[in-house]
């Protein structure tokens, strides 16, 4: 009987409308999390990434440290500091 | 099918209307709701709620807030980082193993430098739920203690700074305290920025304006230089003067900033910023400076130094007398401390007071680190204070206005703050600051080239062929709880070179040296501090790449023959 009233026919169908949309939003959401899931692990990788470069950078910058090249320079190769006159011009030499 | 209208009447009529509102409210109800969920559908798509994310990005969140931008010298090099470590922690409530002491052993086994009885106690206390076996584990000591397969041990992962040059430049750099908060130096200063998330995350980087070969270098000399004349320390600042750009500046002793628990009152103390001193006769570039300005003396104006000058009841003598009137050129070559007397006295108050304020001498000096020191000076100023203070005493200034004041004599003559951070200065226009006309600053410069160059110069072991060094010597005689104490010596030299357009400036501090037989027991700024300097500018120059101007082949030729011999 109720649904022989044109304006309850409209209601049910959006009724049917929202069961539906509410199933897709459920989906939406549910597709959402993993995305963002799996966002948290990209940004966990990245910054693992970047604490391994900064880590790296720290071992550079302690092996070419200005006292340990001096060191190996002396040791290993029997180099001193530059004296002042062995810098020149390429035009001095003519 | 035709469906025709109905009327209903009575009981009926009541029940349909009744059935409506019930669906409506329904109805209305779901539309809500669903409104609800939209929204929050959007809420967490468009606007990205972290609670969604759920622990894992509140942990990255969270280890976000200890993370510090880094802190890099003038070419890129790092000075401070931050890195993730490992704390190897325990729940003594989760502990498996029965035998807690075998534990215990076997972990101190693994872990360097911890003794077994204290593992045992941290692990036998069950009322805590948490406690801390041992800071900072390497991934060694890890995988072993993973072998041991014990669910109640867990590593904890945390950020803190570290900083690869150790010691070197720590008093400009600073350091950070548990809480990864800046506590000194460029660390506290620039706190907040470092701190930033933005800044971070878009590779943000304060660039300081020091260079870390010439802070070694720097750092190495002056080092020296105390250890041979058991000194107590010393301080130096490397100044590049076209940019007022501070290249290297160091306090020794220093303190470690990875081990900034350690730090001492000795060692924290930064000398060059925060010390304030009676410099001595490096003043006297001041004062001169500051007579050729006002024209009240010129380079060849005599002045009496025959005998040590009387005032009430003060005799001021030199160092090395001369017996004879000299002139003013000669009072600065020899440093005659009776002839400044004379100067400061015919410059008077207003004079001294005016070129003072101009080159910021009554002012704390501007700097990127919190450690400023206040500078002393006389409230009244007798006649005495102007002949003292000729002469570098009667005030008290920090190394780095004693630098800021200089660099404005040889520059041309324009004041400006040296800076600690890179490229400050590349807009800046600083005309409206000047303290001295650029020919005084030419006469100046003459003047103090002769303090090197010249054989009697009290400067001239700091001469380096080809580099045209100028200077100016200081010592000065401590004052502790306002007495004097002759034995107890401050000597300093500033030099700069190449004199006739300089680019570099270098000041050396060297605090009560004691005499020594290679310096013929002499502990003055030209036997301690200006052979240091030497050294620095012989070091430094060829490896910023400044050519000296000489003859290359006569070098070469003498070079060659001294091998050959």
């Amino acid at each position: 009987m109720i649904l022989a009233n044109k304006k309850n026919q409209t209601l049910l169908i959006l009724l049917f409308v929202f069961c539906f949309s509410l199933i897709f939003v459920s989906g939406v959401r549910d597709n959402l999390k993993n995305i963002d899931k799996d966002l948290v692990k990209m940004k966990y990788e990245i910054e693992k990434e970047k604490d391994l470069i900064k880590i790296l950078k720290a071992d550079y910058t302690n092996l070419t440290k200005p006292s340990r090249i001096v060191n190996l320079a002396k040791e290993k190769l029997g180099l001193d500091n530059i004296k002042s006159f062995q810098i020149k011009k390429l035009s001095d030499f003519y | 099918m035709k469906i025709k209208n109905i009327e209903l009447n009575g009981e009926a009529k009541r029940s349909n209307i009744k059935a409506r509102g019930r669906l409506r409210f329904s109805l209305i109800c779901l539309f809500f709701g669903f409104f609800l969920i939209l929204l929050k559908v959007t809420h967490v798509s468009i606007l990205h709620n972290t609670k969604v994310s759920g622990i894992k990005f509140y942990q990255t969140h969270n280890i976000m807030n200890h993370k510090r931008a880094d802190i890099v010298d003038r070419n890129g090099e790092l000075l401070a980082t931050t890195l993730p470590f490992y704390d190897l922690c325990a729940n003594p409530k989760l502990i498996k193993n029965e035998n807690k002491k075998i534990l215990a052993k076997s972990i101190a086994m693994v872990l360097y430098n911890e003794s077994e009885e204290k593992i045992y106690k941290k692990l036998n206390n069950i009322n805590r739920s948490f406690v801390y076996l041992k800071r900072l584990i390497s991934p060694k000591e890890w995988n072993a203690i993973v072998r041991l397969e014990e669910p109640g041990i867990f590593r904890l992962k945390r950020y803190s700074r570290h900083y690869p040059h150790q010691k070197l430049a720590s008093h400009i750099i600073g350091g950070v305290n548990i809480d990864n908060q800046g506590i000194i130096g460029i660390e506290k200063n620039f706190d907040k920025i470092l701190k930033d998330k933005n800044f971070i995350n878009n590779n943000g980087q304060i660039q300081l304006s020091i260079d870390i070969r010439i802070q070694k270098i720097l750092d190495d000399h002056l080092s020296r230089t105390i250890k041979k004349h058991d000194a107590s320390g010393g301080a130096g600042i490397i100044l590049n003067i076209k940019q007022s750009e501070i290249l290297a500046m160091t306090s020794l002793p220093q303190f470690n900033p990875n081990e900034i628990h350690k730090i001492s009152k000795e060692n924290g103390f930064n000398k060059p910023t925060l010390g304030v001193y009676e410099l001595g006769s490096i003043f006297k570039s001041l004062t001169v400076a500051m007579a050729l300005d006002k024209n009240i003396v010129s380079e060849n104006t005599i002045y009496n130094a025959t005998k040590p000058l009387k005032e009430g009841k003060y005799i001021i003598h030199d160092y090395k007398p001369q017996k004879r009137p000299l002139k003013v050129s000669e009072c600065i070559l020899y440093s005659s401390n009776i002839c400044f007397a004379q100067i400061g006295k015919d410059l008077g108050e207003k004079n001294i007071k005016e070129y003072s304020t101009k080159m910021k001498l009554f002012y704390k000096a501007e700097i990127e680190i919190p450690e400023v020191g206040k500078p002393l000076f006389p409230s009244i100023w007798r006649k005495t204070n102007l002949m003292t203070f000729s002469y570098g005493h009667g005030i008290a200034i920090s190394p780095l206005q004693f630098v800021n004041a200089f660099s404005s004599i040889i520059n041309g003559g324009s004041f400006r703050y040296a800076t600690l951070i890179k490229g400050k200065y590349l807009n800046y226009n600083n005309n409206n600051d000047k303290v001295i006309s650029e020919r005084t600053s030419h006469r100046v410069k003459k003047l103090l080239r002769e303090v090197v160059s010249n054989k009697e110069g009290s400067g001239n072991k700091a001469e380096v062929p080809g580099y045209f060094v100028a200077g100016k010597t200081g010592t000065a005689i401590k004052n502790k709880y306002h007495r004097y104490e002759k034995n107890k010596n401050l000597t300093s030299f500033v030099g700069f070179f190449p004199s006739y357009n300089p680019e570099f400036l270098i000041f050396i501090m060297v605090d009560e040296p004691k005499p020594i037989k290679e310096t013929n027991n002499y502990v003055t700024g030209g036997w301690v501090a200006a052979p240091t300097v030497k050294k620095i500018i012989s070091e430094m120059a060829p490896k910023l790449g400044i050519i000296p101007k000489e003859k290359f082949k006569e070098n070469l030729q003498k070079h060659v023959s001294l091998k050959n011999n």
